[in-house]
């Protein structure tokens, strides 16, 4: 028989107690574990978003940077438009490796959604080498692109033909983009010049992805951009940067939420446990009295109370794995902006570390509650009538 | 003969309020190893006060307390636990066995805290006429055979001094008479006990009667 059988044996003796406690610490290190995962996945799934721009900056008409961070990883409604005589300078400019301007707007279709149309040349084809497309990208003005997911949701296969709302004519599906993974699986992809004049847009260009000869000289290029009338440029670690303040305020509310919630569970523990010292005064009198010393009896208590977390840990860890897709989709209505992707993504590391923080709680809470136990006078025991 | 325990003016005291009460004066007793011993006298007389003291479970107020050749008065908790796993085994009125443990266990408790590598428990309980009971869980059990498995825990450590506190007091006649049957039994093989009860019968068993009142020893 060792300590360990003794104080699990206990753990069973008030079942519903335990059984509250255990959820309470459950829950917390859920959210614990969910919070990691979150953050985790999405700082992932934001670099790999903007890894899959395939640009090391862009061009964009001036305006709210917030919403053009939105824009260049999910697309949208873009009102302000640059032209291609900005392509073109831009193009010429030292360093400049290359510069493609793209087009992008969205609209709905019958089915109730809202699809964002991409408009692309070759060149815009270039800044995605990693791109399979099954047939062929586009033959002639009327030609489409789709992802090859949505293709088969929509029921089109290469050769079927497609109509948008509001536009005159039919247009032939000539490729299908395999699936990347990234948020290029919900766009329709369209020839450049089509694109334009659907949107009225002639000449137009929503955003100009620049790719550099040299990446330290990005600020040099981000100068010469700025240096064009009503042109902003946004480097990928601005992208970054904006997707983390908006960010940041959320995290906060999330992070003092998971604090509060494990604080309340640490205090469940604590009080479990330190009522079960109380209603056992007599019993740990005996102990004493049998001969178990102060620290015999307070690794009895102590070791309850780690028990208790470790179990009530790992049970809310499980639950929050079974919980991803739920937790995920939760956030990404909570989010003022969520990469494509795993918003929660968790591994090893996030496991261990909330393994450990079960730990932690259990010895801290169970501190308090042992350290009473050990200081009970084994004449408890004796003077009972 | 060669003396175990050996009390000289042992003293208890406890302040209520502005007094100071005694709940043992000047206790003077000298057991001799081997010896049975019942202590009687009526409630709050200081019965429960001298076991503590004699079980090293609490300290004297004034006086001093040898037991073994040690003196006990002012040793610290941490020395008294190691006098009471070598030398006593403990009996209480109310049994205190862990529900959640079987005889077995129950019984192996007290190596927990002090392994000494020998574990006697079956031969105990044959001892006590349990090792039927073995792996039952003490809500099986009928109040004596309880007692009995809290017995066989206080002799699992093989003490050199059994006291019980009122052991018979939550039973009825037939089983505190076989707990004193299995008390007369240890005793012949050699067992120091001392024992408090109410019952004067079960008293007269003994070799020798101690009486209270007051918190102190009437010398007969
Ligand atoms: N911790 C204590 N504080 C104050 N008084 C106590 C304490 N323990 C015992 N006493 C008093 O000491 C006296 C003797 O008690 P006790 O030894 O339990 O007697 P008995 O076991 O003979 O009934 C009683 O008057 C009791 O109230
Ligand atoms: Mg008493």
């Amino acid at each position: 028989m060792k300590f360990f059988s003794v104080a699990l044996k206990n753990l069973f003796r008030r079942r519903m107690r335990t059984g509250l406690t255990l959820m309470g610490i459950a829950i917390g290190i859920a959210m614990l574990f969910s919070f990691m995962s979150f953050n985790q996945g999405y700082q992932e799934s934001l670099r790999k978003d903007l890894r899959n721009m395939g640009a090391h900056m862009l061009a964009i008409a001036k305006g709210c940077p917030y919403e053009a961070t939105s824009m260049i990883l999910h697309g949208g409604e873009i009102k302000d438009y640059l032209t291609s005589e900005d392509v073109e300078r831009i193009r010429q400019m030292p360093n400049v490796a290359s510069a493609v301007g793209m087009f992008m707007n969205q609209k709905i279709f019958p089915h109730g959604k809202t699809l964002v149309v991409y408009g692309l040349d070759d060149a815009a084809f270039a800044l995605k080498p990693w791109w399979v497309v099954k047939g062929d990208k586009f033959l002639d003005e009327r030609s489409v692109v789709l992802p090859e997911e949505m293709a088969t949701e929509l029921g089109l296969s290469i050769g079927s033909t497609w109509s948008m709302p509001g536009v005159e004519g039919e247009f032939t599906v000539t490729g299908l983009l395999e699936k990347t993974g990234s948020q290029d699986d919900q766009f329709i992809y369209l020839p450049l010049v089509t694109a334009q004049q659907i949107f009225e847009a002639e000449g137009k260009v929503t955003s100009i992805a620049i790719t550099l000869e040299d990446i330290s000289k990005i600020q040099d290029v981000v100068k010469s951009v700025e240096s064009l009338p009503d042109v902003q440029a946004i480097t990928m670690s601005q992208v970054l940067g904006t997707a983390q303040t908006l960010m940041n305020s959320a995290q906060a509310m999330i992070t003092s939420i998971v604090a509060i919630a494990v604080l309340i569970s640490a205090l469940g523990v604590m009080n479990s446990i330190l009522m079960s010292v109380f209603e056992r005064t007599r019993e740990i009198g005996m102990m004493k009295a049998v001969g178990a010393s102060q620290g015999d009896v307070f690794a009895l208590v102590w070791i309850e109370s780690v028990l208790l977390t470790l179990t009530g840990g790992m049970l809310g860890i499980g639950a929050a794995i079974a919980a991803g897709k739920l937790i995920d989709g939760a956030l990404r209505g909570l989010l003022p902006f969520a990469p494509s992707g795993n918003l929660v993504a968790f591994d090893g590391q996030i496991v261990m570390v909330s393994l450990a923080a079960s730990l932690f709680l259990g010895i801290v809470s169970g501190a308090y509650p042992a350290f009473r136990a050990s200081q009970l006078s084994p004449m408890e025991a004796i003077r009972s009538e | 003969m060669a003396y175990i325990i050996k009390a000289e003016n042992l003293s208890k005291s406890y302040k209520r309020g502005s007094e100071t009460v005694y709940a043992l004066q000047e206790a003077n007793l000298v057991i001799n190893a081997g010896e049975f011993i019942s202590i009687v006298g009526p409630s709050g007389s200081g019965k429960t006060t001298f076991m503590n003291m004699l079980g090293c479970l609490d300290t004297p107020s004034s006086g001093g307390y040898l037991l073994n050749g040690t003196q006990i008065a002012g040793l610290k908790e941490r020395d008294l636990v190691k006098v009471r796993q070598e030398n006593i085994g403990f009996v209480f009125q109310q049994f205190y066995l862990l529900p959640t443990l079987t005889v077995k266990e129950n019984v192996e408790l007290p190596l927990l805290f002090q392994n000494k590598g020998l574990n006697r428990s079956k031969e105990i309980l044959e001892t006590v006429g349990l090792s039927h009971r073995y792996t039952h869980l003490p809500k099986e059990l009928s109040g004596g055979e309880m007692q009995r498995v809290a017995i066989a825990r206080a002799l699992i450590n093989s003490p050199k001094i059994l006291l019980a506190d009122e052991p018979t007091g939550n039973l009825d006649t037939k089983n505190s008479e076989k707990v004193i049957t299995l008390f007369r039994e240890l005793h012949r093989l050699g067992l120091t006990i001392i024992m408090v009860t109410h019952n004067p019968e079960l008293a007269r068993i003994a070799d020798r009667i101690i009486t209270m009142t007051d918190g102190r020893i009437k010398t007969a």
